[in-house]
């Protein structure tokens, strides 16, 4: 009887505390992002005025995030849901937000960000169809992987959350300052490190890395898929192989998600060094938040080209 | 009491229209000048068209006139956009081979209901059971699951009317709750023709095929059918889950009509890294029905002569699969399959030797593995085995199908 007691007051005592708890966050407004980039993003701007969660995790393959209903209860009380747009999450981010009856949320609606509409796109293709794979036709969806556009999204959050929350617009404003002023100081820094290194070749698994290729003076030439969202083929990975050893090309950048054998398999041939990269936090353990993963990135390729200079 | 409905009327109107129109940004100034002003941008307000082919082939030892033949089993056409800020509409118009087009679904959603609530109206694949709301082109194999197409008719369960849901959040739990009222349970089957010799006085004989057409009858309130389900879902770790759902039907027209009444619970087991989930995945699922029907009396059509009495028939029906992932383009699966047949009754068989033998339930059993590669995601070949013994009978069937389905258009959202 005394351990029932003990046992109904323990529990007792949890509810009250998480009834007690619920208040202190209650004012904070929930912005619910579709990658963990955008979600550090929100959270250097809203800090301690948002409670900001990401739907994919960052091992996951972005283009791929099954729409499982777990993720429509995190929306249901979103008041503010962000997108990285450009269609890369066309497969899974819209019938979650249809499913989540979220009204606040919705396209069009106050709650709605689609964080594209702040960037300019590159590789808009002319005429996409199908033959050309997985094509996005508003153009490359990973322009987070380049700062400045961290920065541009940075800008429209704030604008937005300062439409949501007028009262904090100063904080937002404020903290938008800070953000744009360690974004800028560490695109220095890691200019300085990619300069000796300006106009090398690499080759990457998926069209993944034009926008961080444009920012720091390396240039995309091939990709290990055939075509975006294809599987690799031999006769396409002999090509590339060829193609890599006649233009000495030193560098294969990948992701976590990928299957490594064809990446490892054309490194070795090759002899190209192979980078499993961070293009969203959480894709490696150093990769704590937005700019910690592009600082994980640079300092990787800057670690791979140098092993190739000695 | 009526007062008081008088007063509540209007507030929960002013509540639905306030509602509705603080879902939208004031103002559509911006429409005008950056979407209807930029002619490049003509288009975006198209609907998104999608056309799906679901080509089959199938082979065997069978005498029915869809053995051993190809055929594109089916070609949808798919229209789907946002209708205005409050609602979204789809319409998905099919093309079966060697038969009139029709409708499949056609309906209105609205997503800007108070409390989460949403709504859609027209003609809709009814939230029932598992397999019941998936297109047969989206189907996780060639052939519907044997109790689907019994109980549920080879179209499943679609019909017009209005859906109601909400999803539900206790302790962090998903659970969706929905509710159907719809003009019936799907299409009614059209009376057998039956074929009569007619004698006159002078002997001669005229072989006479009659249809029996009911009368149309006055629709009622109790003309309509009802679905209710009810599913939860859980996430176990971040690559497994689990999900629980029961579905109930009801129809019961007038007396003198068929009447049915159909339960069910399904159980699915996901497995999919996150990592490489690109790469491997594996799905458990698990369905049973149960039906009760209430068959009225069948007459013979020339002399009004009762041939067989009502009756009433209690029956079961399940499906089990499960489907592996090994590699990005490869899923292979095995499905097993039982089922009571719902509406026959007393069977009594007799065989060459001359014993004979009584049915009170025809069951039939069935075993279909597959194969299914992808080319690419709008580019699928399936390959399955069906094998199938019905006890009335006891004939086996066994046929080889091949799937090749493609899709053309936008990428669609895949549900869960």
């Amino acid at each position: 009887m005394i351990h029932i007691n003990k046992m109904f007051i323990r529990v007792a005592s949890r509810c009250l505390a998480l009834l007690l708890a619920a208040p202190a966050s209650a004012s904070a407004l929930r912005v619910i992002t579709t990658t963990p980039d955008l979600a550090s993003i929100a959270q250097a701007i809203g800090r301690d005025k948002i409670q900001v969660e990401s739907l994919a995790k960052g091992i996951q393959n972005p283009h791929f995030v099954d729409a499982k209903p777990s993720l429509i209860v995190k929306l249901m009380k979103a008041d503010l849901f962000i997108q990285t747009g450009l269609e890369l999450e066309i497969g899974w981010a819209p019938l979650l937000v249809q499913s989540s009856g979220n009204k606040n949320i919705q396209p069009g609606s106050k709650g709605f960000l689609d964080a594209s509409a702040a960037v300019s796109p590159m590789e808009v293709p002319q005429n996409p169809n199908r033959s050309m794979g997985d094509v996005h036709p508003g153009g490359n969806p990973h322009y987070l992987a380049d700062p400045e556009n961290g920065k541009l999204v940075a800008k429209a959050v704030a604008e937005k959350l300062s439409t949501l929350s007028p009262t904090d617009r100063a904080d937002f404003d404020q903290n938008l300052k800070n953000f744009e002023t360690l974004v800028d100081s560490n695109i220095k820094q890691w200019k300085a490190m990619m300069q000796p290194y300006g106009g090398v070749k690499f080759v990457s698994y998926h069209r993944v890395y034009p926008y961080f290729a444009a920012r720091f003076g390396l240039i995309s030439t091939d990709e290990i898929e055939p075509k975006p969202g294809i599987p690799p083929t031999a006769s396409h990975s002999a090509d590339l192989i060829a193609r890599m050893k006649a233009e000495r090309i030193p560098l294969i950048l990948t992701e976590p998600w990928f299957e490594a054998r064809s990446a490892e398999f054309i490194s070795k041939q090759t002899g190209a060094s192979l980078v499993v990269m961070a293009l969203m936090p959480g894709a490696a353990p150093e990769a704590k938040d937005y700019l910690s993963a592009i600082d994980y990135n640079v300092r990787s390729i800057v670690r791979a080209l140098e092993s190739k200079r000695k | 009491m009526h007062l008081s409905r008088i007063i509540k009327i209007p507030a929960i109107l002013t509540l639905l229209c306030a509602s509705l129109a603080g879902a939208a940004e004031p103002g559509t100034s911006w429409l005008r000048t950056q979407v209807l002003g930029n002619p490049a941008n003509a288009n975006a307000l198209n609907p998104n068209i999608s056309v799906i082919g679901d080509f089959v082939g199938n082979a065997g030892p069978m005498s029915d006139s869809k053995a051993n033949k190809f055929s594109l089993r089916e070609t949808e056409l798919g229209l789907q956009a946002t209708v205005d800020p409050y609602a979204r509409a789809d319409l998905f118009v099919s093309f079966p081979d060697g038969e009139k087009v029709e409708l499949e679904e056609g309906y209105i959603s609205l997503l800007s209901l108070p409390f989460g609530i949403k709504a859609r109206g027209g003609k809709f694949r009814a939230n029932f059971g598992r397999i019941n709301m998936i297109h047969p082109h989206e189907l996780p194999q060639v052939t519907a699951p044997l109790v689907f197409s019994s109980f549920l008719g080879e179209e499943g369960l679609n019909d017009t009317g209005i859906e109601l849901s909400r999803v539900f959040a206790p302790f962090n739990v998903f659970t969706e709750v929905s509710y159907s009222f719809l003009n019936g349970l799907g299409k009614e089957e059209d009376a057998e023709a039956i074929t009569t010799n007619v004698i006159d006085t002078n002997a001669n004989v005229a072989t006479v095929t009659v249809k029996a057409e009911a009368p149309a009858a006055q629709r009622r309130g109790n003309s309509f059918g009802h679905v209710a389900r009810i599913r939860f879902y859980q996430d176990l770790t971040d690559s497994t889950n689990i999900e629980l759902g029961f579905s109930s039907a009801l129809h019961e027209p007038m007396e003198g009509k068929k009447q049915t009444k159909m339960g069910g619970a399904d159980l699915t087991v996901r497995w999919k890294p996150l990592q490489e989930g690109l790469y491997r995945s594996a799905t458990w699922r698990s369905e049973l029905m149960y039906s009760h029907r209430r068959l009225p009396n069948a007459r013979d059509v020339l002399t009004g002569a009762v041939v067989i009495p009502e009756r009433e028939l209690y029956r079961r029906g399940a499906y089990s699969y499960i489907e592996i992932q090994p590699a990005q383009r490869w899923r292979f699966g095995v499905r097993g399959d039982y089922v009571e047949s719902p509406e026959a009754s007393n069977t009594l068989i007799i065989y060459p030797d001359g014993t004979t033998r009584n049915f009170a339930i025809s069951t039939m059993r069935g075993v279909a593995p597959f194969i299914t590669f992808t080319l690419s995601e709008f580019n699928r070949f399936r390959l399955q085995y069906d094998y199938r013994n019905t006890s009335t009978m006891n004939e086996n069937e066994h046929r080889v199908f091949l799937q090749w389905t493609f899709v053309l258009g936008p990428h669609g959202a895949h549900p869960y």
